[in-house]
């Protein structure tokens, strides 16, 4: 026995090593395969948490790590999220959920072709769209979701940062007075984008438009926030001016709530400027009244429709013409 | 009492009260540091990072002593790293699957057990030349006694630097209960300087109770 | 009898070996030393040069040498103040309303810092080092005026027992007690520390609570013009250097008047009890650093500017030059200035989380000076060396 077991020998150090390595690998791999599901359902669970953490006013309770999972289920959201490009056109083929916000941007810049992740949760009968956010903290990355309401303000906010100063930078994600002073911003002034800014207490905001107060103390990654909600919008402003400009844009049904009438998708296109509440057979009704007829617009929308409210107005618009 | 009693029949005193107090492997030894002040901000991490510890060093001490004989002395370093690692990636997963909060917390430290000086110094000092029952002992006394350290450490910079033990809030609201307002958490307490100045502390103490750890 | 007679006669027994008052020989000492002549000015055996000038004198002489700066800053407490609620009532009031505001803050730090080092000395039965008259006086002069007492108490006790009494007190330790002070207030509790509503007092005098009818004016700011620095929007054109150099400016209440600081340089420079090396090479530092930034980035404080900001002078007059803790080598001292005013004028422009520079320089500084004076002290031996063997 002893003497087959040369501890010093070339050959029994290699084999001991070999067969070390493959109980370990075995063991290891046993390890890995069997937790994995529960690992990933961990992951899953905490970026669902985030997402939901941004419409959580709304919802009108706390999410936390526990009710996440049920409340994403309850709000249907595996069926309710899509990806769309830069140009706000859907792109079919890869799932919201897997895709990282971090490797949509280049130096801090969201990339030209890069497919971008849309959650959209249903309260209440209202669609709150979701996007992603990323960008660099004053030490360390910072990310987070905003919420957008269908009329372009936003919803809600969630942000989560690496490894911003505690007490302070940390407050982005700790302080629920930071985030709640981004609720009822409008994203954009008069039809363009203007974002959301984060200044210090009575500076102005970097794009015109709103913005939210700097959290005293943390004026860096205060601004770091604004830079990442500008930086990361940006690539989603074609998609939500698409979706939710109340003049203009139309082309969505979702968008076109507010507007009385327009629940047919073709009808709407034809409604550019109208922004007086109107349907779509007795369309002109309101605007074409005898004070507008006189106006180079209406006269010709007169001209083109067969019949007006009043026949008299209408053959006066055509005598006019 | 069964400890006390085995530990009479191996004729090993202090192999496993030892590592607790007079030979603590992070106050008198000065091992393990890094993790020490790294994980004690809070004190859910630092009690899982002990608790880790433990049962990595407890099972890599007996497996080390059981296989010391067969151990071909030209790897032997390698063979423990192999233990060691493969018992960490092992913990790392179940924290990964089971505690997901914390293990986010502990992050990359949980890794940086393999390379804890704990670890490697029992297996080498103590392991390699024991059986596995007193190995056993050795490495849950380290353990435990690393343990204690992060958990005292914990403790202070938890509740002076968040105000909370455990994440339920404790000291701002007694202090605000108490009818003063202006109070603020101590932030100095959540950065590792703190950790090195109360582990110093702690050391500051023991040398004075115990003589014989003073320098002569 | 005489009050000498009956106090060496009648009290000094209680307090010696066998008195009744034996533990407490250390205070009592303290203040008989502070009062009266020391004790004994020379050992009893061997040849010593007297001089009656102690350290207890040398520390009245930078108390002197700081009375400037208080004072102004005792006034500018009150006429930020003012400012800020836009009234005027007159330069005494102010300087009153800062009397009242400063006085608490000084009390504590004293109260704290002695009350500790009499204890510590009582428990080793020393003398009481006279190192802290000069440092309690410090500590309340560095911090914003809005900081809560508490916190000063705390971050008091902290500096005396970790950044003093583990070193072996007075004279022994590392780093300037005031300025761990400064900077454990900061790591500890940064938001009072730090913002625009730390500097400026705008309640009433002793506890900064509201005070009826009175509101911020618009659009005052209390930030200090190194915050502005930090966020990017100074503006070097605009600002007035001239408010600046006479301490008009927000700020702690000891830094905010170049003006003051050097008249207390003077006094120091003129008693020799601080180094003119130190003192000259920080300011060279500093003004060479912000040349060379300023004349790379227009959006920069100028030279002048950079010195008269901030805590800049006040760390070059009365924290580098800290005998203790700074270069013991003249050549060491040059170093050590250089190195404190480049350090200084580095952290201020580029870490934006830090905007005050001198105290992180001055710390650095004082954790190299050892170091320095070792490379010093070593080069000349070897030079000499190679001079022998030439």
């Amino acid at each position: 026995m002893h003497k087959t077991m040369n501890r010093n020998s070339n050959v029994y150090t290699v084999i001991y090593a070999t067969v070390l390595t493959v109980l370990v690998a075995i063991l290891l791999s046993a390890a890995a395969l069997g937790l994995k599901d529960k690992q990933k359902a961990n992951m899953d669970n905490e970026k669902k948490q985030q997402i939901l953490q941004s419409v959580a006013s709304k919802l009108g309770k706390t999410v936390t790590f526990e009710n996440a999972a049920d409340l994403w289920k309850e709000l249907n959201m595996d069926d309710a999220m899509f990806c769309v490009n830069t140009k706000g056109e859907k792109v079919e083929g890869q799932t919201a959920f897997d895709i990282a916000s971090k490797i949509l941007f280049d130096k801090g810049k969201i990339k030209e072709d890069a497919t971008l992740p849309v959650y959209v949760a249903n309260i209440e009968g209202i669609p709150y769209r979701i996007v992603s956010l990323y960008g660099a903290g004053l030490w360390g990355p910072i990310w987070g979701y905003l919420s957008v309401d269908p009329e372009g303000k936003v919803a809600g906010v969630s942000f989560d940062h690496e490894s911003e100063t505690a007490g302070l930078g940390a407050k982005i994600k700790d302080d629920p007075a930071f985030a709640e002073a981004f609720i009822g911003k409008s994203l954009f002034t008069d039809g363009k984008f203007t974002s959301v800014s984060v200044t210090k207490a009575g500076k102005p905001a970097n794009h015109g438009g709103e913005k939210v107060d700097a959290i005293t103390g943390a004026t860096k990654t205060s601004d770091y926030v604004g830079d990442m909600i500008w930086e990361s919008l940006l690539g989603y402003v074609p998609f939500l001016q698409g979706a939710t400009s109340p003049a203009g844009g139309c082309k969505k049904h979702e968008g076109c709530q507010k507007h009385e009438g327009c629940e047919k998708h073709e009808g709407c296109e034809k409604h550019e400027g109208c922004e007086k509440p109107c349907d779509m057979e007795g369309c002109q009704k309101e605007a074409c009244t005898p004070e507008a007829c006189g106006k180079p617009e209406c006269k010709a929308q007169c001209g083109e429709k067969a019949e007006c409210a009043d026949k008299a107005e209408c053959d006066a618009c055509k005598k006019a013409e | 009492m069964l400890i006390v009693t085995v530990m009479a029949n191996e004729k090993k005193p202090g192999v496993f009260t030892g590592p607790l107090w007079t030979n603590n492997p992070v106050v008198v030894q000065v091992l393990g540091i890094c993790s020490a002040l790294a994980v004690t901000t809070q004190m859910k991490p630092a009690l899982v990072m002990g608790i880790s510890l433990t049962c990595v060093l407890a099972f890599a001490n007996v497996i080390i002593s059981v296989l010391r004989n067969t151990i071909p002395n030209r790897i032997r370093i390698i063979v423990q790293l192999v233990v060691v690692a493969a018992l960490v990636i092992i913990v790392n997963q179940i924290l990964k699957a089971y505690v997901y909060d914390v293990s986010k917390a502990l992050s990359v430290y949980v890794g940086l057990i393999i390379t804890n000086c704990i670890l490697m110094g029992r297996l080498e000092a103590f392991a390699l030349g024991n059986k596995p029952f007193p190995a056993l002992l050795d490495g849950l006394g380290n353990g435990i006694g690393y343990a204690l350290i992060l958990f005292i450490t914990a403790t202070l910079r938890e509740l002076f630097g968040s105000g909370t033990l455990f994440g339920y809030d404790v000291l701002a609201r007694f202090v605000n209960e108490a009818g003063y307002d202006g109070y603020q958490n101590c932030g100095f307490f959540t950065m590792p300087a703190a950790a090195l100045i109360i582990i110093g502390c702690i050391i500051w103490y023991q040398r004075a109770k115990n003589p014989d750890l003073q320098d002569k | 009898m005489k009050l000498n007679d009956y106090i060496n006669e009648k009290i000094d027994p209680l307090f010696q070996k066998g008195g009744k008052y034996e533990k407490f020989w250390s205070i009592y000492d303290s203040f008989h030393t502070f009062l009266f002549v020391p004790r004994h000015t020379a050992a009893r055996k061997g040849v010593q040069v007297h001089d009656s000038v102690d350290s207890k004198r040398v520390i009245m002489m930078v108390i002197l040498a700081l009375m400037p700066a208080l004072l102004v800053g005792m006034w500018n407490v009150g006429y930020q103040h003012d400012l800020a609620l836009g009234i005027n009532d007159g330069w005494f009031m102010q300087f009153l309303y800062g009397l009242v505001a400063f006085l608490p803050k000084v009390v504590v730090s004293y109260v704290v810092g002695l009350g500790i080092e009499m204890t510590v000395a009582c428990i080793k039965r020393e003398e009481v080092a006279e190192g802290f008259l000069a440092t309690g006086l410090l500590i309340p002069m560095i911090v914003p005026v809005n900081t809560p007492l508490w916190m000063i108490a705390v971050a008091t006790a902290f500096s005396v027992i970790f950044a003093k009494e583990i070193f072996g007190g007075t004279g022994m330790n590392i780093f300037n007690p005031a300025l761990i002070t400064r900077a454990f207030l900061f790591f500890a509790y940064p938001k009072a520390m730090s913002g625009d509503e730390v500097f400026v007092r705008t309640g009433s005098a002793l506890c900064n609570s509201p005070i009826e009818g009175t509101a911020v004016v618009d659009g005052f700011s209390g930030a200090t013009p190194l915050a502005a620095v930090a966020d990017g929007t100074f503006d070097p054109a605009t600002y007035s250097t001239l408010d600046a150099f006479l301490g008009c400016i927000p700020g702690s209440i000891a830094e905010t008047s170049t003006l003051a600081i050097l008249l207390g340089a003077c006094l120091l420079l003129l008693t020799r009890v601080a180094s003119w090396r130190i003192m000259l090479s920080v300011f060279v530092g500093g003004a060479v650093m912000s040349a060379i930034i300023a004349a790379f980035s227009e959006s920069a404080p100028t030279v002048a500017q950079q010195l008269c900001l901030g805590g800049f002078a006040f760390a070059a007059v009365f924290m580098a030059t800290d005998p203790v803790t700074g270069c013991r080598t003249n050549t060491g001292k040059y170093i050590y200035g250089l190195f404190i005013g480049v350090m200084a004028i580095l952290i201020r422009m580029f870490n934006t989380g830090y905007p005050e520079g001198a105290m992180m320089a001055v710390l650095l500084g004082n954790a190299c000076a050892p170091l320095i004076d070792y490379c010093v002290v070593n080069s000349n031996i070897s030079k000499r060396a190679k001079r022998v063997n030439a």
